[in-house]
């Protein structure tokens, strides 16, 4: 049995701590120790759903034992990660979900634009119907949404599909949004019109740019560009967005009316991750 | 005729649906001479939709390929925006947003 022990920082900061590695050499049963987690960031949780999906599918047996913390389980629980595994797999897990709270789209398997569809009424009718400057961030989140998930079912096809989540933190209003998909990853999908761009996280940061695409259609590549133009459509708000892909990793913050990103090389990922952060005027 | 936008929905996200409603509104245009396409209750759209389904049908337009004449109508803030955005990239004239002259 292959153990991964998540500690209680593993699921905080950047969303990149504990080893989840999607490795194909791992034994048939693995198990997930979470007891010890702390609090967790979107991305890690898209991380963690990823994992026992993708070994599932390879074939493998995944036990995952729930967090000891009630907050943290309760958390988890509210954003669906229990719907990943069998009851039957999970120890520790008394299944109850408790209301919503801050959860704007619990942990969500995407495969197909319909489903992308799908989620934008309840989606946007989540955001503007909750009380507060928050609201105003509904159009900027409707278009990342959109723009990622569509990138991620079309440029980032595979067996595992695309997982996106979203919550909402209060004191600025602020929403988080995490995409993944273990596609070719964004700078091999550029390099199909761009075979120069050795430098992965320099693919990425000019996939950031408009008319730049892996289509090589005129009309395409301006989806990155019109997220923040729409994050910076209601003056003063803010937005991070974090892009790792293969051995890139780009950071683009959008603040009085500039996008500045900034990239450098990583660890090998497959695939491509994204946490976006959008935060309303105070 | 009129196509009414929000028997589809009220936000809209991907191109593969803005593709979509592109052919059923060619479709049910047919022997019409105008088209209207009401964005009454229409709340948000997102640049690929908008791309796909306005900039599509304004391209189609300009370049002669439809039989009629479309035009947007009741079209809010928010998705305006992102249209004209959509319409500037594709170097498309915006007179597919003007009211019908009838």
């Amino acid at each position: 049995v292959h153990v991964v022990r998540l500690g209680r920082p593993s699921g905080g900061g950047d969303g990149w701590g504990g080893d989840l590695l999607l490795r194909e050499d791992y034994p048939d049963e693995i198990e997930v120790d979470a007891t010890a987690l702390g609090n967790v960031v979107p991305i890690f949780l898209l991380r963690l759903a990823t994992f026992i999906r993708w070994h599932v599918a390879q074939g493998r047996s995944v036990v995952l034992k729930w967090p000891a913390d009630p907050l943290v389980g309760a958390h988890l629980s509210r954003m669906r990660l229990a719907d990943c595994l069998p009851p039957e797999s999970i120890r520790g897990f008394d299944g109850e979900v408790p209301p919503a709270d801050n959860v704007v789209l619990p942990i969500t398997q995407i495969s197909k634009p319909t489903e992308i569809d799908a989620l934008a009424d309840p989606l946007l009718d989540v955001v503007t119907g909750h009380a507060g400057s928050g609201a105003a961030l509904g159009p900027a989140f409707h278009m990342a949404v959109s723009e990622l998930c569509g990138n991620a079912v079309e440029h980032g096809a595979n067996p595992t599909g695309a997982f996106v989540t979203a919550q909402r933190y209060e004191g600025p209003p602020r929403l988080s949004l995490a995409i993944a998909d273990l596609g070719v990853g964004i700078p091999e999908h550029v390099r199909q019109q761009f075979p120069e761009w050795h430098d992965d996280a320099g693919a990425i940061a000019n996939a950031t740019h408009e008319r730049v695409s892996g289509t090589g259609s005129p009309e395409r590549g301006f989806g990155f560009a019109e997220i923040f133009r729409e994050a910076l459509a209601t003056a003063m708000n803010a937005a991070e967005m974090n892009i790792r892909s293969c051995r890139g990793h780009v950071t683009i913050r959008a603040t009085d009316d500039r996008v500045v990103p900034a990239g450098w090389a990583t660890p090998y990922k497959r695939g491509s991750w994204i946490s976006y952060e959008l935060v309303a005027a105070r | 005729v009129v196509f009414e936008l929000s028997a589809y929905g009220t936000a809209f996200s991907t191109r593969t649906l803005g593709a979509k409603l592109l052919s059923e509104l060619i479709e049910s245009a047919e022997r019409q001479s105008i088209v209207v396409v009401d964005f009454s209750g229409v709340r948000m759209v997102s640049y690929s939709f908008a791309d796909e389904f306005v900039g599509g049908l304004a391209s189609l337009w300009e370049s002669s390929e439809l039989p009629f004449a479309p035009t947007l109508s009741n079209v809010s803030d928010d998705p305006q925006r992102i249209i004209r955005r959509s319409l500037a990239n594709r170097s498309v004239d915006e007179r597919i947003l003007a009211a019908p002259s009838g």
